[in-house]
């Protein structure tokens, strides 16, 4: 009987995510522009790379090949990890809408993870089109893992990397309940993210000092980290490390999000707007 | 009987930022901000029984909606004792919001480019209604509305009204037992305002729900309420029925005549103060108690060929009380 | 002489606007100032990473990649500063206030393109051009005047190509209002202009050098500064970028006239 109960109150997020779904194809045009843009990144970055191949064979330790792989998982991983509709949290609290969220029977967050699983797969079904394509215009050797275990490591590395960057985006939001400027903050995360996370080019080609430094952030966890799983590049041990603080880390912003949700709620002044 | 709404000593003071215009202001808030202290809400108290349709009315800023926020779990009373339902409304209990239902006229739950009966389906999920009750009470409101043609269109595409009606039934789905309105007439035309008190009034009498209503047009209250509570400055006014207000406050009645032969004014006046006058019709203002021995000088000095004994439009009585601030 | 002395007072007003509309949340300028200095030196350490682990980009010597990174960014930061009220088109036009500017005796264009500068961009140019100066004067070989005027002057004939675009993007704002999505296409496309063309493969190079010639406006002057542009070439850049602009605002006058004749 409590597991009827349970089920039907985790049925609503079901239906949030399917709303979500049809609600994303309404805005075709925006989205469209969205996977462009998402594609011109790419295409820069192989480019770069394979220009960068053509007078010598390694670089950084990474044959053509290998980079051009890292490449491509790094950045399927990423559209994975980073697709999310929480962009909208800061202004549903600066309107006032949030009003309409408060009242119903509700989880705020689990409300924007479903929300945000739909708008993941919607990414990841149109990725991979153009991924196909860009296979074809740039045809790289692409390396294949060899062991069972990696898909299900690396399954775990990019779901905690998903609710880490879930809750850090959520914390963003929630900036919206004590100032109106939430996008300067978030255009500050996005920049260092670009160089930091791994998306166009891995970070191992950086010196180690700042690559140690780096690992103790959580932005190598969000694709770089995955990415290396997958292409089975990492001990056992780096592994393990590095799904413990992907683990902290998203624990940490969890706690986090969900500390500024209590604080927000409490000063939320839903007075005239 | 239980009461089902009870608010006792009802305190919410908000902090407001001030800025001086211009650029040194703008440099001067960047160090130091100054702020004051509203006292939105000053000590309310009133009690309603399960079934009531009551109006909540006062000028803008007089602290209505800060109430209807507290009693839905938005905000956090300051002090006071609050009970909806039986829960503490800010506790946030999914038991308690399952049986209530705010509506805030300018705010739209409907996603805007998908069909309404999404976002039903969607409001059946949250609020974990049953097919067969969900199917019942969809078919009673559409009939009570008449939208059942629009259900399938994009809302984008609706009219305001049609819009207006979808929202309403959205918000209704889970048979509310407790309906909060926040000003819902406000923004519509004149005969979309009937609608919406049209269909107020029979929602309250078919589902019997409580309705508590926000509003600073008198219109709505004389449609709709029996019982009228009126707030100005956060503070208690009035509570009870409109006709006591009236009885109360209104010190004046009104002399309307028609002349049957051409009259002077400066002799009209000695009845009373002569409100307008355009021959043949007058309106003459005089003492409630003296009305009726007045209205028979009148016949009995002039030449009448209609007399009525009026009372004051509602707004004037209660743009005395909010000025007198009893 | 007059209208450019009124015209000059009438933009630093907007300026004062924008700081005023700026300084309204203290955070964000200086979070925006840091981000966009991240960005810039970031880009500039994977170069010089680069520069120390490998040895050639289709066919330019890492320093030279840098030449052509300054160069871009010298372009976009001053489109940005000057130009950036064109991303706010849409949102006039929808409002009305499009109507409130043609009613005034301000020239519209000016005041669509040039009405929002940005202040953050002006304090993170200053460090910039003296950053570029010196590495220019220290990383270019055979640098001479000649050089360096030419050089000026492509840029700003790269300019004149930005402007253009500006403008068509502008036009395109007032008959449709699609310009979030183009403008954010032809941002993106530009991004594209950091690196030297020769990286791209074809169809994508001509697109870019071209269609939204990012590469024209870049390459073409950071060439000219490295000494590997024949007369022939800048000679077919300073006649595409003069075309560009007179159709540019050719355009503008006849989209204004379709906007003004068109019914709300």
């Amino acid at each position: 009987m409590g597991n009827k109960l349970l089920l039907n109150s985790l049925k609503k997020y079901w239906v949030i995510a399917k709303i979500t779904w049809m609600n994303g194809f309404t805005y075709i045009t925006s989205f469209v522009m969205w996977r462009v843009r998402q594609i011109i990144q790419m295409i820069v970055a192989l480019s770069l790379w394979e220009s960068i191949f053509a007078s010598t064979t390694t670089a950084f330790g990474y044959t053509s090949a290998r980079m051009l792989t890292y490449i491509f998982a790094a950045n399927i991983i990423g559209f994975i990890v980073t697709s999310s509709r929480t962009i909208g949290v800061s202004s549903i609290i600066h309107s006032g809408d949030l009003s309409l969220y408060l009242v119903k029977p509700l989880n705020f967050f689990l409300y924007w993870f479903s929300g945000d699983i739909a708008d993941k797969l919607q990414n990841i079904a149109f990725s991979l089109t153009e991924l196909t394509v860009l296979f074809f215009i740039f045809h790289p050797t692409l390396y294949i893992p060899t062991h069972i275990a990696t898909l299900f490591l690396t399954l775990l590395a990019v779901s905690g990397a998903t609710v880490m960057y879930f809750f850090i985006n959520m914390m963003f939001g929630l900036l919206g309940f004590w100032t109106p400027d939430v996008w300067a903050p978030r255009f500050l995360f996005f920049t260092v993210i670009f160089f930091t996370s791994g998306s166009f080019f891995p970070l191992d080609i950086f010196p180690k000092i700042i690559v140690d430094i780096l690992s103790y952030t959580p932005f190598p966890y969000m694709m770089f980290f995955p990415t290396k799983v997958l292409l089975e590049q990492l001990s056992s041990i780096e592994i393990v490390r590095g799904l413990l603080f992907t683990g902290a880390w998203a624990t940490l912003c969890g706690l986090g999000a969900f500390t500024m949700w209590s604080r927000g709620i409490r000063t939320y002044e839903a007075e005239g707007r | 009987m239980e009461s089902i709404i009870s608010v006792q000593h009802l305190k919410k003071y908000y902090k407001v930022y001030k800025k001086q215009p211009g650029l040194m202001g703008s440099l001067k808030a960047l160090f130091a901000r100054k702020y004051e202290s509203v006292q939105a809400v000053n000590d309310i108290s009133f009690e309603i029984e399960p079934g009531e349709l009551v109006g909540f009315i006062g000028p803008n800023g007089a602290g209505k909606t800060t109430t209807l926020k507290v009693l839905s779990g938005l905000l956090y009373p300051t002090a006071g004792e609050i009970s909806v339902l039986g829960f503490t409304p800010w506790d946030r209990k999914p038991e308690f919001q399952k049986q209530f239902s705010l509506v805030m006229g300018q705010k739209n739950q409907l996603w805007w480019d998908l069909p309404a009966m999404e976002t039903f389906l969607l409001n059946k999920a949250i609020y974990e209604i049953p097919d067969a009750q969900y199917k019942h009470t969809l078919n009673k409101l559409v009939t009570l509305l008449d939208v059942k043609d629009v259900m399938n269109i994009q809302v984008r595409k609706l009219s305001l009204g049609q819009r207006m009606k979808c929202e309403l039934i959205a918000a209704l789905l889970h048979n509310p037992k407790v309906l909060f309105l926040d000003e819902p007439t406000i923004g519509l035309d004149v005969v979309m305002q009937k609608v919406m008190r049209d269909f107020v009034r029979e929602y309250n009498t078919t589902f019997g729900a409580t309705i508590l209503l926000t509003s600073h047009y008198m219109d709505d209250v004389k449609e709709l309420c029996k019982r009228v509570i009126i707030i100005d400055h956060g503070k208690k006014l009035f509570d009870g029925k409109l006709q006591d207000i009236i009885d109360k406050y209104a010190k004046n009645k009104i002399l309307s005549v028609v002349f049957a032969k051409e009259t002077d004014q400066k002799k009209l006046e000695t009845i009373g103060k002569v409100k307008s006058f355009e021959f043949p019709s007058a309106t003459i203002l005089v003492p409630r108690k003296e009305a009726s021995r007045l209205a028979a000088k009148l016949l009995e000095d002039f030449s009448i060929a209609d007399l009525n004994i009026e009372e004051p439009p509602i707004e004037a009585i209660i743009r005395d009380v909010f000025q007198n601030g009893k | 002489m007059k209208t450019l002395l009124r015209y000059i007072k009438i933009w630093l007003l907007f300026a004062k606007q924008e700081l005023l509309f700026q300084f309204s949340s203290k955070s964000s300028i200086i979070l925006f100032f840091i981000g966009k200095t991240v960005r810039f030196l970031s880009f500039l350490l994977i170069l010089i990473l680069l520069k120390h682990n490998t040895k050639t980009m289709a066919g330019y010597s890492i320093d030279e990649v840098i030449i052509f990174f300054l160069t871009f960014n010298f372009i976009d930061l001053v489109s940005q500063m000057f130009m950036r009220g064109v991303y706010s088109l849409t949102g006039k036009v929808r409002s009305g206030e499009l109507d409130f500017y043609l009613a005034k005796p301000v020239n519209v264009l000016f005041r669509v393109l040039a009405g929002s500068p940005d202040f953050n961009d002006v304090l993170i140019f200053i460090p910039f051009l003296f950053f570029s100066a010196w590495y220019i004067g220290q990383a270019v070989p055979l640098l001479d005047a000649v050089r360096i005027v030419l050089y000026l002057a492509f840029l700003v004939n790269g300019l004149l190509i930005s402007v253009a675009f500006h403008i068509f993007v502008a036009c395109i704002g007032i008959i449709t209002t699609e310009v979030d999505n183009t403008i954010m296409l032809y941002r993106e496309l530009s991004q594209m202009g950091r690196m030297p063309m020769e990286i791209y493969r074809e169809p994508l190079r001509f697109l870019i050098t071209f269609v939204v010639p990012v590469g024209l406006m870049v390459s073409i002057p950071a060439r000219v500064l490295l000494g590997k542009a024949p007369p022939s070439l800048l000679l077919t850049a300073s006649l595409v970028a003069f075309t560009v602009f007179l159709l540019s605002l050719l355009s503008w006058k006849h989209a204004l006239k379709m906007y003004t004749s068109a019914s709300s």
